[in-house]
């Protein structure tokens, strides 16, 4: 009977993305010119960051590659999606206290997940987040306590966390109400899989949301397909 | 049959045709008159109302019902449970029978014991008593043991019979625990369904009962809807507001609710008017709210008549003429003639606050009302015109009996003549030049007199020892300081007037003047020494004492006089008309004497004799004194209309003129007339000092509205006291604080009540900024509040803005103090202080998270002396300040969620470790035994940690 159970709910399942189809969305986002001129970090206030680092360490407000390659964007399906539901994942993201730097840079989690925010450091460091569809935080955690799960409740546009003992750390996340996202990696590539065949608004997010602003491209996924989606970002000139 | 009819005067079959036509006349006007009776318009909205409430109760039931398999599943459990129960009827039969049995029983085991008991209690008394008297007790030993034993048997059997019933009844719970069980979760899940249900039976035909519809098709019906009709007047009765209607003062009757069906209930927000949900439920008309319907009715607030049934005889007046023409067309309405009190346009609907929240200072949630009383006090309005409301202000413009060591006659002359010529958004209004006075006579006349007012002012004026000598400073550096001090928590620099409108907001950025120009305007020496302490000028100046070094104020003093106009400087003084200036004189003196005797009276003074005349006469005239201080007008009374209670002036006693553009309604005569004060004197032919006089403030359109709000709810009113705002003593104490708050502008710089602080936008950031002062009655013991309002000393040592030095006497500061205590929900108390053990084990426990591997405060307090190592924006107050300033109760609810007392504060949310941080093996050699032990507690880690605080430098 369980297995029975078992094997037509595998079959439903099976079915299920046979009559819908799934594909993928994957694709590169590069950007035009070079990023700002960045200056090295001063982490002396604090001799346990500064002490973790041989090299110096710069700030990861724009990662863009020689060849273009822009990483820390965040894609995700905007539209398309109205109406369906999707079971949260019970893999945590982990978000990590690093060298006094947080690991990733970026990072998206479904509403519900368990964010895994750990302390690696041997210091004391703050999380002080800035969400405000999400109830803002701030919470001390001590080089004691190496692991603080949270979980945002409903979905948000990437906010900023930050530290306010070592105020060059910062951290973006985004919380969503599906799983169809992902963060660019050093090379600008990214993909969405298992994505229901349909008709997406897909948008690119960067940090620097005033010099490159996020946009939008539509897809279609259709059945065992992967369809591709490039974006290339071009920096805003200021005025005046 | 002729003879008879000869016999009479008139003919009976005529008079019965007659008779006949008049009584079918008369049935027919009977029925006219029920007819016209039973139509009105309120019934049609019931009517269509009704369908409106059954169509949204439909819709919430079907919306409510979604659980569909919910609902299915319980009530197949129900079922379920209920056939399950009809198994065990037989059991449950024979367990009623067994406890019936058993009840008898217990009741007869319950007798015997009680009896036995009677018994007892005689027998121990013959037995107590035969020993007592020495008598042979044996015997009567043995009965009281025998009947003890008895008793103890009857109490047994009792408890047994008890215990057999207990038995039963728990079975039968049993039994029918599923049941029970299921129908109550049945019934949760359809609380909200049924509660609809309930309701459309009540209204909607379809789902009534066959008696009740026939009922409810009847009921409404001519002549028998005397009964219990479902459609009629609803109506609000309140006793303690009274209406006055001439001759007579009734209870307030509001049947605005016959036609406004939806305006207490939800879900008609959307809905056509009359049937809209009132916009603010959570303050008005809901039981739940301030000001529920039923204790304040609904013209309380609108004002209107109350009683009226009709769109018109309501006295709903429109917005704009276009909404006028609109009603005209669509409801056939007409302004009310006959009663004064129309309901206020939906523009000026704020102006209802007034009558009750009498002594606020700002009135939440009533933004534009609260916009015209603060223009209303930044303008003066109340030099002129007597407003109770702001009675014993005193003068608000500038002390002019020192005026000559501040400025020249040149420039006294230029400015009285047009202020906005040297700064465009002065508060001093303009009387000159304006529609009424600008004919070259007029200009002539009023050049003349402004010539004498400046003499007048000068020869009065008395000198002022400057204390100080000026010092040259720099004036990069100042505007640096200008902008980090302070100062622009009152004081912009603005060189062109703002595109956008004046809000409360700005209001509080300009509350001192717009310091544009003042090179062109003050000496250095009294700028520097003004900015130094401006009581050496004048002592009731609500200008601060910034306590800015010499070198500061030097700078300061640079940069602000190096700022000149060079337009105004540019403008020409005309000469004094010697001739206009007798023929003034003799205009004024002819008044109280024969013509020829005034100009004889003139050619026998000197010129500065003349000068002086004039002068004085044009300052009475023109009520400068009302907002300055001028020498010899001490005890002058103000020149204008009381406006106490010019919200209820008939709208007859208003002079129209010749303005005939504008309807006849009080809020039309008060907005043309702040928009242009001399508009009625259009077309009017009248002798100089006859012409209206009231000066230009060159109201925006929405100051105009604003003050428009503030006079239309400035009203006669005789309410009762239970119906004021400030019926109890908390809101009058808050109100005496914040008039203070309000009048020294302590909203420039900190947040206080949820407003203010906009000094913010100049120093960019909130943490560089002067603080929050939300919960600062929690927060603060009030006497170091008291001691740092008198004396201000440094907390935040990595702010530039510094807090100033303010001249108010200790009952101010107390108003002040107490009304943050109440808007904190504080009470009169005394303060107790905290007392913890030096060196015990609350105490180790705080400073271990405190310390540096913990709570890491010195990461960011200043600890012993010692700066933090971080950027100054994240540096917080020494700790060792707390004990002294700091209320034990509020750190332990700051340490609890700080992010929840001041959104977006830097202070993180401490390490408070929980029982399963300590519960390993080898915690010890993190943790100390003191924490270890109290871990999981939070009042105690708290607690500990705020001894902790407490101890810091002491």
């Amino acid at each position: 009977m369980k297995y029975t159970m078992r094997y037509l709910s595998l079959l439903a399942v099976l079915g299920g993305s046979m009559l819908w189809g799934q594909g993928s969305i994957s694709g590169q986002v590069k950007m035009v010119g070079s990023g700002p001129p960045l200056r090295a970090i001063k982490m002396d206030a604090d001799p346990v960051c500064s002490a973790a680092h041989t090299k110096p360490v710069y700030p990861e407000t724009v990662t863009v590659a020689e060849d273009g390659s822009l990483a820390n964007v965040i894609i995700s399906i905007t539209a398309g999606l109205e109406g369906q539901t999707f079971a949260t994942p019970t893999a945590v993201v982990v978000l990590d206290q690093s060298g006094c730097q947080y690991l990733p840079h970026v990072w998206g989690v479904m509403a519900g997940q368990t964010l895994e925010i750990r302390n690696s450091d041997a210091t004391m460091h703050n999380i002080h987040s800035q969400s405000k569809v999400n109830r803002a935080f701030n919470i001390a955690m001590p080089k004691v306590i190496k692991k603080k799960n949270q979980v945002f409740k409903k979905a948000e546009a990437p906010f900023k966390i930050k530290c306010d003992v070592h105020p060059w750390m910062v951290t973006w996340g985004a919380v969503f109400d599906h799983p169809f996202f992902a963060v660019t990696d050093a090379a600008g590539g990214y993909s969405l899989e298992n994505v229901p065949a349909g008709t997406y608004t897909v948008q690119a997010w960067h940090e620097s949301s005033k010099r490159l602003p996020a946009q939008t491209q539509t897809v279609t996924v259709t059945d065992g397909a992967a369809a591709g989606l490039d974006f290339t970002f071009t920096p805003v000139r200021r005025r005046k | 049959m002729d003879l008879k009819k000869e016999e009479r005067h008139y003919d009976p079959e005529v008079l019965h045709r007659w008779f006949g036509i008049s009584s079918l006349l008369f049935l027919a006007s009977i029925v006219a008159m029920f007819g016209n009776d039973y139509v009105h318009e309120w019934k049609a909205h019931q009517r269509e109302f009704r369908q409106a409430d059954i169509g949204l109760t439909r819709r919430n039931l079907e919306t409510a019902a979604v659980d569909v398999a919910l609902r299915a599943d319980l009530e197949a459990k129900q079922q379920q449970a209920e056939e399950q129960l009809a198994t065990h009827q037989q059991r449950l039969d024979e367990l009623a029978g067994l406890i019936e049995l058993a009840e008898g029983e217990h009741h007869w085991a319950t007798m015997r014991y009680q009896g036995s008991v009677a018994d007892l209690g005689a027998e121990r008394y013959q037995l107590e008593h035969a020993l007592a008297e020495g008598e042979q007790a044996q015997k009567l030993a043995e009965r009281f043991a025998n009947r003890t034993a008895q008793t103890q048997a009857y109490k047994l059997e009792s408890e047994q019979f008890q215990i057999e019933i207990d038995g039963y009844e728990a079975e039968v719970k049993r039994l029918q625990s599923d049941t029970k069980a299921a129908s109550s979760e049945l019934a949760e899940l359809l609380r909200e369904v049924s509660l609809l249900e309930r309701k459309l039976r009540l209204i909607d035909r379809e789902s009534m009962s066959t008696a009740n519809k026939i009922a409810d098709m009847i009921r409404d019906l001519p002549v028998i809807d005397f009964m219990a009709p479902s459609i009629k007047i609803g109506q609000i009765i309140i006793n303690d507001i009274r209406d006055d209607v001439n001759f007579a003062v009734v209870p307030k009757v509001d049947r605005c609710t016959s036609c406004h069906l939806g305006i207490d209930k939800v879900g008609f927000e959307e809905a056509q008017q009359p049937y809209t949900t009132h916009p603010n439920l959570e303050l008005f008309v809901s039981s739940g709210s301030s000001h529920p319907m039923m204790e304040y009715g609904c013209t309380s607030c609108h004002n209107g008549r109350g009683r009226g049934t009709s769109f018109t005889s309501a006295g709903h007046m429109p917005s704009s003429p276009e909404q006028g023409e609109e009603w005209r067309e669509k409801y056939d309405w007409e302004p009310l003639v006959y009663w004064e009190e129309k309901i206020f346009p939906t523009t000026y609907t704020e102006a209802g606050c007034l009558k009750c929240h009498v002594n606020e200072p700002m009135i939440g949630g009533a933004e534009n009302l609260t916009l015209g009383l603060a223009i209303m006090e930044k303008a003066s309005c109340y030099g002129c015109h007597q407003i109770d409301r702001f009675e014993g202000w005193g003068r608000r413009g500038p002390n002019l009996s020192v005026v000559s060591s501040k400025l020249t006659a040149e420039f006294a002359f230029k400015w009285i003549r047009n202020p906005r010529s040297f700064r465009h958004n002065t508060w001093m209004p303009t009387f000159f030049a304006q529609t009424n006075n600008s004919s070259p006579e007029d200009v002539l006349r009023t050049d003349t007199e402004i010539h004498a007012m400046v003499a007048y002012l000068f020869n009065k004026s008395e000198p002022v020892h400057m204390p100080l000598r000026a010092r040259p400073g720099n004036a990069t550096r100042g505007q640096e300081l200008f902008d980090a001090v302070g100062c622009r928590g009152c004081h912009v620099v603005e060189p062109e007037p703002l595109a956008v409108e004046t809000d409360l907001d700005r209001m509080f950025q300009r509350h001192g003047p717009n310091l544009i120009g003042l090179g062109s305007k003050a000496s250095d020496a009294w700028v520097y020494n003004w900015i130094k302490d401006p009581t050496f000028y004048n002592p009731e100046t609500r200008m601060p004492n910034m306590r800015l070094s010499d070198r500061e104020a030097a700078d300061i003093s640079a940069y602000l006089r190096g700022m000149r106009n060079t337009a105004f400087e540019a403008i020409e003084v005309p000469e004094l008309d010697v001739a206009e200036l007798d023929r003034i004189a003799s205009g004024w003196l002819s008044k109280n004497a024969a013509e020829e005797d005034a100009r004889a009276e003139v050619a026998g003074m000197s010129l500065d004799e003349r000068l002086e005349f004039v002068g004085r006469r044009s300052i009475l005239h023109y009520g400068c004194f009302s907002c300055h201080n001028i020498p010899g007008f001490e005890d002058a009374k103000p020149i204008g209309t009381p406006l106490t209670q010019e919200g209820s002036k008939p709208v007859h006693n208003l002079d129209f003129g010749s303005v005939h553009e504008i309807g006849h309604t009080n809020f039309e005569w008060f907005e043309a007339k702040l928009t242009n004060p001399r508009i009625f004197d259009r077309d009017k032919v009248k002798p100089y000092d006859e012409k209206l006089r009231m000066p230009n403030f060159y109201f925006t359109p929405t100051q105009v509205r604003a003050v428009t709000t503030a006079l239309l709810g400035l009203v006669k009113s005789n309410l009762h006291p239970d119906k004021m705002a400030d019926r109890k003593m908390e809101p009058q104490i808050i109100n005496r604080g914040m008039a203070v708050i309000k009048g020294y502008n302590c909203q420039g710089c900190h947040i206080i009540d949820g407003r203010g602080g906009q000094i913010v936008q100049v120093i960019g950031d909130p943490a560089m900024s002067p603080p929050n002062l939300n919960t600062e009655g929690a927060k603060v013991h009030p006497d170091w509040l008291y001691r740092f309002l008198k004396a201000p000393t440094t907390i935040r040592p990595n702010l530039t803005v510094r807090m100033p030095t303010y001249p108010l006497t200790d009952s101010q500061w107390n108003d002040v103090i107490r009304s943050f205590q109440f808007l904190d929900g504080g009470t009169i108390t005394f303060e107790r202080s905290h007392t913890f053990v030096t060196g015990g084990a609350s105490l180790a426990a705080g400073e271990f998270l405190a310390s540096a591997d913990m709570g890491a405060c010195s990461k960011c307090h200043i600890m012993d002396g010692k700066n933090p190592t971080g950027n100054t924006a994240d540096w917080a107050p020494d700790l060792a300040l707390a004990r002294d300033r700091l209320r034990p109760e509020w750190i332990v609810e700051w340490l609890r969620d700080p992010n929840a007392m001041m959104p977006g504060t830097r202070m993180p949310q401490p390490y408070i470790p929980s029982r399963e941080d300590v519960d390993f093996e080898g915690a010890e050699e993190i943790f100390p035994r003191s924490v270890i032990r109290i871990a999981g507690d939070n009042e105690a880690l708290l607690g500990a940690l705020r001894d902790y605080i407490y101890s810091v430098g002491n």
